[in-house]
């Protein structure tokens, strides 16, 4: 093969294994560098200034592959305060009945659906708090609780609070809830 | 110096490892998308709003998806008949060349779609078929390759081996990316090691009802304890590959790795810790797809000698 493609190659490959590494740079939390001494903290908060100003140019290819980091953060918050979906409906005049609820047998509406991988990061909140697409699933969710259930009137998706139990013991339900959302017949199906 | 990274890019190997790491990862990806249908999910994650959460649709730039089939519920079937034939096609090495780019499109544009759908193997994904695709995965065990020797095509011998190593890069910084991101004192000594079975106290990840597995306790934290260590290993994991493949060289050292098969022993680690996961926690294709990497791990005659060994040892006990 031509030298010079073989060389190409290989500066190619450099140059990806570069970015990449830069990409993976660990995002540093606020409470960590406030913790650190002076100098160290202006240089942690370089980190991200000369990662996007290295990334910068190569944005546009990383997005056609949508290669959004190599920063890994599987895990890495458990324990403490985690949540637990509720789904609810409400038919006219009656009061709100239990239709999902996650881990719970006798109120598993839609689980399979729900449960599924892919669904899961849209509801679960997450270290940075919910995701973007939090409000399109919870009206997707409601519109097709209203179609299953013709005399449901209204349905509130909501996120009850559960602390975990240390050394394995399960969670503890804290009875407050967030991240409600409630929709009408009259909003969803028109 | 420079000539020895350029000749480490050019080197050739035969195609076994890349090609088990292809049909594995059809595998993976085609259970997952066929869980996706079986589950009624389809349309709830990659249609656009009304019909389901894809609320990428929306977005200033749409997919192109979007653009062709327009906002309703049929973009979300489009999206997935279009993963799940280029995923057929990439298993049975078909067209590869096209198929692998087109199994590339399909995961983009899902991910276009719904951006926060899935979960970090998807982003792993997007990384590793483009260099799937990009490699010579088709050169055996592929319908490519049959189809070749019909046709009288010369066989490729050997393939370029610099994708298989950037898979190795790929899996290994995961890895050790995941490590470092741990802060919380519960995947340490300090938190009692107790981040397994707080996953496992989740109830959005659990496979089992929280607190069920309570008497496992101790056994949660040598999980979390023995991931810790799997995980800030694995750079170390290119030292133990370069000495098994170099044998005489290292040294003493070099002897006791490789007498200890302490990669082997990493690997099997691994596998474990994966296995575990997929056992306890629902958490989908996660561990089968990363499973699905490790052949990368191992050169092509090694894979070949193993697939042997299993293949003589099923040809006994039948016997």
């Amino acid at each position: 093969m031509n030298r010079a493609w073989r060389s190409l190659r290989a500066a190619i490959i450099t140059l990806l294994l570069v970015l990449g590494f830069v990409a993976g740079w660990p995002k540093i939390a606020p409470r960590i560098i406030a913790g650190l001494p002076p100098w160290l903290a202006q240089l942690a908060e370089l980190v991200p200034v000369v990662q996007r100003a290295v990334l910068r140019p190569f944005a546009p290819l990383a997005n056609a592959f949508g290669i959004t980091t190599q920063n890994w953060t599987l895990f890495s918050t458990t324990g403490g305060i985690r949540h637990r979906l509720y789904v609810e409906g409400r038919e006219p005049g009656g009061s709100w009945q239990l239709l999902h609820r996650a881990q719970d047998d006798e109120h598993a509406y839609l689980r399979e659906t729900i449960e599924y991988r892919r669904l899961r990061p849209i509801w679960n909140p997450h270290r940075y708090g919910l995701a973007e697409g939090y409000v399109p699933f919870t009206r997707w969710l409601a519109r097709r609780a209203l179609l299953d259930f013709p005399r449901l009137e209204r349905v509130r998706i909501r996120q009850e609070e559960i602390e975990i139990l240390p050394r394995g013991a399960g969670f503890r339900s804290t009875g407050h809830f967030v991240n409600r959302r409630e929709y009408s017949r009259a909003e969803l199906l028109p | 110096m420079i000539a020895r990274w350029v000749d480490l890019w050019d080197e050739r190997e035969t195609a076994e490892s890349l090609a088990l790491v292809r049909i594995l990862i059809a595998l993976s990806v085609l259970g997952d998308l066929l869980q996706a249908r079986m589950r009624s999910a389809v349309e709830a994650v990659w249609a656009p709003p009304p019909f389901g959460a894809a609320w990428g649709a929306s977005a200033a730039s749409p997919p192109l998806l979007v653009s062709w089939f327009g906002t309703g519920a049929q973009t979300a079937h489009v999206a997935w008949w279009l993963a799940v034939v280029a995923t057929l096609l990439v298993l049975l090495g078909l067209a590869f060349r096209v198929s692998g780019w087109l199994l590339v499109f399909a995961m983009v544009e899902m991910w276009r779609l719904t951006p926060d759908g899935g979960d970090g193997i998807d982003l792993l994904l997007r990384v590793v078929l483009p260099l799937l695709a990009l490699s010579g995965a088709n050169a055996t065990w592929s319908c490519d390759a049959w189809l070749g020797r019909l046709w009288g095509k010369p066989l490729r011998n050997s393939v370029p081996a610099w994708p298989r190593y950037l898979l190795i890069v790929q899996l290994l910084w995961l890895y050790f990316s995941a490590a470092h991101h741990r802060g919380k004192a519960s995947w340490g000594p300090a938190g009692g090691f107790s981040a397994v079975a707080d996953v496992l106290g989740d109830p959005h990840f659990a496979r089992f009802f929280p607190g069920s597995l309570q008497a496992f306790y101790p056994l949660t934290q040598l999980g979390t304890a023995l991931t810790m260590v799997f995980e800030y290993s694995a750079p170390l994991a290119l030292l133990w590959i370069w000495l098994d493949k170099r044998p005489g060289r290292g040294g003493r050292f070099g002897d006791w790795v490789r007498r200890l098969h302490v990669r082997w022993w990493w690997l099997a680690l691994g596998v474990s810790l994966h296995l575990g996961i997929a056992v306890t926690m629902q958490i989908g294709m996660f561990p089968f797809a990363i499973l699905a990497l490790y052949p990368a791990l191992f050169g092509p005659e090694e894979v070949t000698k193993l697939l042997k060994r299993v293949r003589q040892s099923s040809f006994v006990r039948q016997s």
